[in-house]
């Protein structure tokens, strides 16, 4: 009997670990936020500048860089031996491709911050900004796709293609499909984590400051949506 | 028992590149690369064309340690 209950604990370890903290820090939070009178962050009006200008330094900095970037691209591709793309090309590129993804990314949040904002009563102008930032991007990943295609000529791709990631995906050797699928299982693992981890916070800062109720939902549609489309798709896959 | 290969003694021999090798093996430098650092294990197809262009049999590319010669040669003889 001992040496059962001493197996359980030791399987179980570093779970009854972390839930002892867990409690142990939860109950200290709990009677601390008791005490500390609950703060209200406005989302609203200053916020709103906070992010605007925020952005806007983000974008600038990134674009900077990207075009930076594109010049060395521009300046080196023509001369090297394709056999042999020197490492630092190739990573500029790649970085290239996927910094203007991020830009992108970040111009579409922008201008739906400036839209949720202005659309009643705000400057609706600002959203021009956002949306230069985003044409840039484009541009720019369209120059470095055209690079990347002249390197990379059995993996052309079309960003503007129907199923363009697939067709991209296809074109990709044995290893190079391993390495996809070795980096998205990788992924979709630490997003479990960063789901749990953005919940948590979600949870520990709603104790002092009036969060949106949206924060935590939007988190938790996310999450259930990536699992729901793994285990679909990883379904098609189990039939005989 | 892992996967080992002689991918890298075998590419000096005939002073190829990865690149080079890849090539004339229709895989990319980086599986070339991912091969003979033993990260990645190739599909028979690409273990087949790969022996074709270093002209030896794909065991004296590709085996599997902690087995020896003899052990196989008594697998092959059940066979």
């Amino acid at each position: 009997m001992k040496m059962k209950m001493k197996m359980i604990i030791k399987k179980y370890r570093n779970f009854i670990i972390v839930m002892i903290i867990s409690m142990i820090v939860g109950g200290i939070l709990g009677g601390v936020s008791d005490k500390i009178s609950k703060m209200d962050l406005s989302f609203g009006a200053n916020m709103s500048e906070f992010l605007f200008k925020a952005l806007f330094a983000m974008s600038l900095i990134i674009t900077i860089y990207l075009i930076v970037t594109i010049i060395y691209i521009k300046s080196n591709y023509m001369k090297v031996d394709l056999d042999n793309i020197p490492k630092v090309l190739n990573r500029k590129v790649s970085n290239a491709i996927l910094l203007c993804t991020i830009q992108a990314i970040i111009g579409l949040t922008w201008d739906a911050i400036v839209i949720n904002k202005s659309f009643d009563d705000g400057p609706l102008y600002l959203i021009l900004v956002p949306t230069i930032f985003i044409i840039i991007a484009a541009s720019l990943l369209t120059t470095a796709m055209r690079y990347f295609n002249y390197l990379y000529p059995n993996r052309k791709m079309n960003l503007f293609e129907n199923g363009a990631e697939k067709k991209y995906f296809d074109k990709l050797d044995d290893g190079e499909k391993w390495v996809t699928y070795t980096c998205s299982y990788t992924t979709f693992n630490k997003m479990q984590m960063v789901y749990t981890v953005g919940l948590v916070i979600s949870i520990l800062l709603s104790m002092f400051i009036n969060i949106s109720i949206e924060v935590p939902i939007l988190i938790g549609v996310i999450w259930i949506i990536q699992n729901l489309i793994f285990s679909f798709e990883s379904r098609k896959y189990e039939e005989e | 028992m892992e996967l080992r290969n002689r991918v890298k003694e075998l590419r000096a021999r005939y002073n190829l590149s990865q690149g080079e090798l890849g090539k004339l093996a229709d895989a990319s430098r980086q599986t070339i690369s991912l091969i003979e650092r033993g990260d990645y294990s190739p599909s028979v197809l690409l273990a087949l064309k790969i022996s074709k262009v270093l002209k030896v049999s794909v065991e004296e590319i590709f085996y599997l340690e902690g087995v020896n010669e003899n052990e196989n040669e008594d697998d092959n003889k059940k066979i």
